[in-house]
């Protein structure tokens, strides 16, 4: 051993030896508590290795990990998610936020890598790869939508015919002429099938939500909700934690998330 | 023997928590407890601090190039991306296939460093400012402001924060200003639209259609009519306004001026505002920063 000489062990030997009994067991408590806390960091970090290492798709199986990662994410959630989402993961239908605990999903199919990429990257947030295909656009102005200058206004009478379109799908009471001229505006000049798909049902690829389902990102689903909507547009926003939580962090707060409307699912097959 | 030599120093009358005197047992035990925390502190400094040399691929990256690394969750997204499909149901190859472009990619971002492409490719300068200040709107967009800042700025930009109006008005043209005077009078007077346009051989101008936006009417009539329209109620008629394809006069339907939004119905677009604004300030706080600290000089004919 470099430096260090037998004399060196028995003189330390020898000094412990001289140290009264209540110093000796706090040199050797302080040691047993220092070594519990580098086992407790090292059984931690394998933990979060084989945490962050794993397909997170598959990781809905792994019960103990799922645990481990779920205990972890709600204090996450708590401190992240909660002012918009909710204590609960309820949403909130006047900031448009959705209901994280129902199988309602606007972006993906709701696997815990399509949860993960919105908890790192955002929607609309300011990164480059964060969810930005397309915008809710605002009937009621002169131009609806920057993006697509080809989409034209609507009429306040264009924008009922769309409301009395979209009960009629809901099956909901409707005026049945109306909603034909509203399915007109819809499959045509409206546009509204190009985001949200021809029979309404959105498309999660761009985030367009289902509008046959009853489920309102914005408002209570009523007629004056609806209409705002249509007439002003929509572009929520949800931040993304990239570079801002860790690794770990990140995985633990989607599998919470996740865990929020998911009981015990099981992961898609994966190849050999 | 030498009594004096061997006897143990006095401890203090209260014993190793007395520290207005000095303590052999205590000197030691702190020392012992400040080591261990402080070896565990360099350890932990030493084995993640950033641009620590090691060999060790970290778990939450795939590869470190020259210990630069690439996130696993970046490899993640260029597999769905890549093959649109779950990383489970993609082969070893195609994984190492993605994995080979990616670090193909950080050795050249890492040469593009080396040769300062930034400072002659415009495409490379455009991305790096849109980076710098996308990162300071992400600082603003990851914050949530209370909701009391909220209604302060819903409260001092309250006009921003309305429906659109709506208007249903007939624009009728007549020959002479004469007719177009009597006729914005039997209007006035309660007589039927229909019977007015037919007795003083007036037409409908064609210029709106139904109940429109304001902002369509306004666009559909021009300023001047729309101001006149503007401030009529429904079954009201506008005096004879002027144009050169005759007198015009404007027969409100109906008319359903802005109404101001609640707080709760505007509370999405208030927050986006809000936010917009702070992106604003804080981006021109950082610039004036970056200007502060920055050695610029200009050339004497452009000062």
């Amino acid at each position: 051993m470099v430096g260090v000489s037998r004399r060196d062990i028995a003189a330390a030997a020898r000094w412990f030896r001289g140290l009264s009994r209540r110093t000796r067991f706090l040199v050797l408590g302080s040691l047993a508590l220092a070594a519990v806390a580098l086992i407790w960091a090292v059984l931690n970090d394998r933990q979060e290795a084989r945490l962050i290492r794993a397909d997170p798709d598959s990781l809905p199986a792994q019960t103990e990990l799922m645990r481990y990662a779920v205990g972890h994410g709600r204090g996450l959630y708590q401190s992240h998610c909660s002012s918009c989402h909710g204590g609960q993961g309820q949403g909130h239908f006047m900031l448009g936020t959705p209901n994280l605990t129902d199988k309602d999903y606007l972006y993906g199919d709701g696997e815990v890598s399509d949860v993960e990429t919105v908890v790192l990257y955002g929607i609309r947030a300011p990164d480059s790869r964060t969810w930005r295909l397309a915008d809710m656009p605002g009937f009621a102005k002169p131009v609806p939508y920057e993006r697509e200058k080809a989409i034209k206004p609507l009429s306040p009478g264009d924008i009922t015919d769309l409301i009395q379109f979209l009960h009629a799908i809901a099956s909901k009471p409707s005026d049945a002429t109306a909603a034909t001229r509203g399915a007109a505006i819809f499959a045509g000049r409206g546009g509204c099938w190009d985001c949200h798909a021809n029979d309404a049902k959105g498309d999660p690829a761009i985030g367009a939500p289902s509008l046959a389902d009853n489920i309102w990102l914005y408002g209570d689903g009523s007629d004056k909700w609806i209409f705002q909507s249509i007439a002003q547009g929509r572009a929520g926003q949800c931040p993304g934690w990239s570079g801002r939580l860790s690794p770990v962090k990140i995985r633990e707060l989607s599998l919470y998330v996740y865990s929020l409307s998911h009981g015990s699912a099981k992961p898609k097959p994966s190849l050999p | 023997m030498n009594p004096a030599k061997d006897a143990k120093p006095a401890e203090p009358k209260g014993g190793w928590r007395d520290i207005t005197h000095v303590s052999n047992k205590r000197s030691i035990t702190v020392f012992a407890i400040g080591a261990v925390i402080g070896l565990i502190l360099a350890g932990v400094a030493l084995f993640t601090a950033k641009g620590t040399s090691t060999l060790v691929v970290p778990p939450e990256d795939v590869a470190l190039v020259n210990q630069q690394p690439i996130a696993r969750s970046d490899f993640y997204l260029q597999i769905k991306a890549l093959y649109n499909t779950d990383y489970a149901q993609t082969t070893p190859e195609q994984r190492k296939q993605v994995l080979n472009q990616m670090i193909r990619e950080e050795l050249f971002v890492q040469r593009g460093k080396e040769l300062d492409v930034a400072s002659v490719d415009p495409d490379v300068r455009n991305a790096m400012v849109s980076a710098v200040e996308q990162g300071i709107a992400a600082d603003v967009i990851a914050s949530r402001p209370s909701d009391e800042k909220l209604t302060a700025y819903y409260k001092a930009h309250q006009d921003a924060y309305s429906s659109e109006g709506r208007m249903t008005v007939r624009d009728l043209v007549f020959p002479t200003p004469d007719a177009g005077a009597s006729a914005a009078k039997a209007l006035r007077s309660g007589e039927a639209v229909g019977s007015v346009v037919a007795q003083y051989h007036g037409k409908d101008s064609g210029r709106v259609n139904g109940e429109e936006f304001y902002f369509a009417a306004k666009i559909h009539l021009g300023d001047a009519m729309f101001a006149a329209a503007r401030s009529l109620l429904a079954g009201q008629a506008s005096a004879p306004l002027t144009a050169p394809d005759g007198p015009h006069v404007l027969f409100m339907v109906s008319n359903f001026p802005p109404v101001p939004n609640s707080f709760a119905e505007a509370r999405s677009s208030v927050l986006a505002d809000y936010q917009k604004a702070a992106i604003a300030r804080l981006q021109n706080g950082d610039e004036n920063f970056f200007r502060k600290r920055a050695n610029v000089l200009v050339a004497e004919d452009m000062r």
